[in-house]
């Protein structure tokens, strides 16, 4: 469930130097002094049964200078994605299903890992070829196009994504859009 | 007289015999009868078992977030046994950041787990080690799952059916015992014990033989009739003699133990131990010890006059007398049951009795059931369900939604005493159900608002406006529109004129701000530039079973949706434009453990994942700066979430949707007769919501770029670009490669001067920092045609 969630966030905020909708002010940015005081003249909701209701709290206004980051000038480049141990044994275990022919019970297996991991492109491809197996070709291309949504600057992962699409194509006799998703995995492709 | 008599003497012997005869036939004719029925009876009811569903199972894995406190409470919650020496399955012990369990086997839809037992250890919240018996380490492995309910049908009979071997050995002697000492040698009825019966006076109090043997009393329950005649109580009796006749002793009290009514949870009649197991105590019947087995075997005698939990005192006195009766019969030593005496009776508290506590939620589970399967496949024929309910998630979001109740109720606006609320809480990436309260009083099985209410969403309706906006591609978050006075003729000759919360207008305002303080009269303006035909098929493309009227009320929210339909479109909005179909099933098996059809995890792309991104940003500006900043306080510092705040006409609505990373929180507050609230979407919907986002472990809502989009710094009240060094209303925004913005004058971008001690002057003027103040739309009263 959550509780790894955290855990890979971190991990995935760390390794990505995408500037953060958390905006987080450096220490020189003074506040104004008019901006302090808007801030103790104002009405929160919740503070006693009288003003709690009808009181119109929702001012726009600019409490404090918006917390500053630098945005990045360059697209960032981010590491492969990588699976966490248990979301490993996961997908391992799902393999195993997928090679009895157990096609529901890899799909257990995976669920379960997109509880643990949520926001780790590889369990999607992962999903998406299980998708393939189970012939529903047009959710193998949804799944990895969700992974493509997630693996921004990860050329490995993206180039796994394009490849699952050209094969969903191909399955679909789409030969020329599967050749030029092929071709995209191969652009993609670390060298 | 004497001549007549002999001739009418022979034929009184005739007709003696021809009655003798008939009576013979017609005798023969009830036992068959009798017989069919008992006997259809004892071998089908083997078919008839209600699916039961179970909540998510917890993986149990290093590195996850978990503490070992809350792991013991998990574990409490399944009725797990705190011991000394976890040696058995359902037992474990704690000690500070160790923690060793003996985990139940459990048939899970992918295969059987089998019982083992584990050893975990903990540093502060996170699990640091998990190995088995011999210290091999163990990847991830399940505990059994909660199981929360059962799909019985309407007459209202839920078991859980148990084989011999999940018995424990003492139940079947202390029935025996306590019901029926010659069960082993009787054929079905004991007429000693029907004649004791008769005449011995049963003193209060005192455990008497009743007159009726197990079989008898099966046969009853069987063919459940409160008419207490003499021709019912042979029947009865024949019935018994006859499966006495038909089944092995060890066949009948098996149906006993599984038939036998044991308590009342609202609707659902508790039949056989394996579920009244559950119903008291909260774990497996082969997990209880000699008070639990004699607490059961005392309420069989009158269900609700013994109810332990009603009726503790009656209860306990009774299962002591139960006590002493085993040890009189030598089933138990004295001394077991004097010790077994002294223990409370142990019931497990409401939330976690075996299921029916969730009846909002196993409403969705069976209406989606019902797509594939009949409902006598759901009732009768033993499936297995497995369920995205989070028990931990659930009983946060019945904690938040009961205390702001509460707050509520004792606040000094009348209209805000006896509201409704409902609660849903979804995992966006995966669209699985999680939580969900149909009502105030959850575990009330009622009217399920959360599926059916029908009700206006207000200003939940904006960000739909604004990302068909976005999605044209003639927009930006730093466009301006027009913030001033509508007027239209509608097409039924009605006027319109909907107007800003605080009845003000501001002129001309960017997108961002026009979503962030909820302005009526903006997104109006936008929504008609838009289309209202673009605007609806964004809400069909989000999730909407059908698209709404394309009236220009529809941009304020006068659409009526369930609670259910909203999650649904903020789902895809959470999961970066892909939509999920919600799911609450991941898995059903049936009795045999072969997997059966069920709703899969399934992704589209439903809108532009770009214009999503840049909604999601103006959305979190609406928490961090707008109508929904007041949550701020209950949440985590640092904690990005994005939502958006709803109130209908006359506050009869108070709704509020939002998410963080990994959790979409929809709730709604309001009165079932539609009187207005006194609350908007501010004080009573986002209570809750942040309440409960406050409460649970989640993470930042913090999307990745995508590649065709950039973050540029732009002034909040003019929509030009910036520098957040010297310019106070700076918001950083997404947009297309290449988009044209204005820089601004007094801070352009890349004026880098930190620690400027002026703001910028030009376009915003520390003037409109103080701006009056805004709601949400609710005031604009949108008059629908």
């Amino acid at each position: 469930m959550f509780r790894l969630v955290a855990l890979a966030a971190l991990l995935a905020v760390s390794a990505c130097s995408v500037a953060p909708f958390q905006k987080e002010r450096p220490a020189p940015a003074a506040p104004t002094g008019s901006t302090g005081s808007a801030k103790a003249g104002e009405g929160p909701v919740l503070k006693t049964p009288t003003d709690e209701i009808f009181q119109p709290d929702a001012e726009a206004v600019i409490e404090t200078p918006p917390p500053v980051v630098e945005l990045p000038r360059e697209r960032p480049r981010r590491p492969p994605a990588k699976l966490a141990p248990a979301s490993r044994a996961l997908v391992a275990q799902a393999e195993a299903q997928r090679k009895k022919g157990d096609l529901p019970g890899a799909s257990v297996s995976l669920d379960r890992a997109l509880r643990i991991e949520p926001n780790n492109p590889l369990l999607w491809i992962e999903m998406g070829r299980l998708r393939m197996d189970q012939r529903n070709y047009p959710q193998a291309e949804n799944m990895a196009r969700k992974a493509l949504s997630m693996s921004v600057g990860d050329d490995a992962t993206q180039s796994a994504a394009w490849e699952l699409i050209g094969q969903s194509l191909k399955a679909r006799g789409r030969n020329t859009e599967a050749e030029e998703a092929f071709g995209k995995a191969r652009a993609a492709a670390p060298r | 007289m004497a001549r007549g008599k002999r001739p009418s003497g022979r034929r009184r012997k005739l007709q003696r015999g021809f009655a003798v005869l008939a009576l013979l036939v017609v005798a023969i004719v009830v036992v068959a009868v009798l017989d069919h029925r008992v006997t259809a009876q004892f071998e089908g009811r083997r078919w008839t078992l209600p699916a039961r569903v179970y909540a998510q199972s917890i993986d149990l894995y290093v590195g996850q977030q978990l503490s070992a406190e809350r792991l013991a409470d998990e574990l409490e919650r399944l009725g797990y046994l705190a011991v000394a020496n976890p040696d058995r399955p359902g037992t474990y012990r704690r000690r500070g950041d160790q923690l060793r369990v003996y985990v139940r086997e459990f048939r899970f839809p992918d295969e059987r787990q089998e019982a083992r037992p584990l050893k975990l250890s903990f540093a502060g919240d996170m699990v640091t080690g998990l190995e088995d018996a011999t210290g091999a380490e163990v990847a991830i492995v399940r505990l059994d799952p909660l199981l929360i309910g059962s799909i019985f049908p309407m007459h209202g009979e839920d078991r859980i059916v148990v084989s011999p071997s999940e018995v424990p050995p003492l139940l079947p002697e202390a029935l025996k015992a306590v019901e029926d000492r010659k069960f082993d040698s009787h054929h079905g009825v004991n007429p000693l014990a029907i004649l004791r019966a008769l005449f011995v006076n049963v003193r209060a109090g005192q455990i008497e033989q009743g007159g009726s043997t197990l079989t008898q009393q099966l046969v009853k329950s069987y063919f459940l009739d409160s008419r207490r005649t003499l021709r019912r109580k042979a029947e009865e009796a024949v019935m018994a003699v006859i499966l006495e006749a038909r089944y092995e002793k060890a066949d009948i009290m098996n149906a006993y133990i599984n038939e036998i009514y044991l308590g009342q949870d609202g609707r659902r009649a508790v039949h056989g131990f394996g579920l009244g197991s559950q119903f008291y105590f909260g774990k497996p019947l082969a997990e209880l010890d000699l008070p639990e087995i004699a607490l059961m075997v005392a309420v069989i005698r009158g269900p609700s006059y013994y109810d332990p939990r009603r009726q503790p005192e009656r209860a306990l006195e009774r299962r002591n007398l139960v006590l002493r009766v085993l040890a009189e019969q030598g089933v138990v030593s004295t001394e077991d049951a004097e010790r077994a005496m002294k223990k409370p009776l142990g019931i497990a508290e409401a939330g976690r009795k075996g299921g029916g506590f969730y009846p909002a939620f196993l409403d969705l589970v069976r209406r989606q059931l019902r797509e594939d399967y009949e409902e006598a496949d759901l009732t009768e024929s033993g499936l297995t369900v497995f369920s995205t309910l989070d028990p931990l998630l659930q009983g946060a979001a019945e904690a938040a939604l009961a205390g702001e109740m509460d707050r509520l109720d004792r606040s000094a606006r009348k209209e805000a005493h006896g509201l409704e609320g409902v609660v849903v809480v979804t995992t966006p990436q995966t669209g699985e159900v999680v939580a969900l309260i149909g009502g105030r009083r959850a575990g009330y099985d009622g009217f399920n608002r959360a599926l059916d209410a029908q009700r206006p969403i207000g200003s939940l309706a904006k960000p739909i406006v604004y990302l068909a906006a976005l999605e044209t591609g003639r927009y930006t978050p730093a466009t301006l529109v027009a913030d001033e006075p509508v007027d239209l003729k509608l097409p039924n000759g009605d006027r319109w004129k909907p107007q800003n919360f605080d009845k003000q207008v501001r002129g001309q305002v960017t997108l961002v701000r026009g979503l962030t303080q909820s302005l009526n009269l903006a997104t109006v303006n936008l929504g008609l530039d838009v289309g209202l035909g673009r605007v609806s098929q964004a809400f069909e493309q989000l999730g909407l079973p059908e698209a709404p009227s394309e009236l220009p009320s529809m941009l304020l929210g006068a659409t009526n949706l369930s609670p259910m339909d909203v999650a649904q479109v903020y789902n895809t909005i959470a999961n970066g434009g892909f939509r999920a179909p919600l799911r609450a099933v991941r898995a059903v098996i049936d009795e045999t453990g072969q997997p059966l059809k069920a709703p899969q995890l399934e992704v589209s792309e439903a809108v532009s994942p770009e214009a999503v991104h840049a909604l999601g940003r103006m959305m979190v500006e609406v928490m961090e700066r707008g109508t929904g900043r007041a949550a701020k306080k209950q949440l985590p510092a640092g904690l990005v979430v994005a939502g958006k705040t709803g109130t209908s006409n006359d506050y009869r609505d108070s709704w509020f949707a939002g998410f963080s990373g990994s959790h979409l929180i929809v709730s709604w507050v309001g009165h079932d007769d539609n009187r207005p609230t006194g609350l908007t979407g501010t004080t009573g919907g986002l209570a809750v919501w942040s309440r409960l986002m406050g409460s649970i472990p989640t993470t930042s809502f913090e999307p990745l770029l995508p590649d065709s989009l950039d973050l540029r710094w732009i002034d909040y009240f003019s929509g030009r670009e910036t520098s957040p060094y010297c310019n106070g209303s700076a918001v950083s925004m997404a947009f297309a490669h290449g988009t044209r913005l204005e820089p601004s004058e007094a801070c352009p971008p890349g004026a880098e001067s930190p620690g400027a001690d002026s703001p910028a002057a030009d376009e915003v003027g520390a003037g409109k920092l103080g701006e009056a103040a805004e709601v949400d739309s609710a005031a604009a009263e949108p008059e629908v045609p």
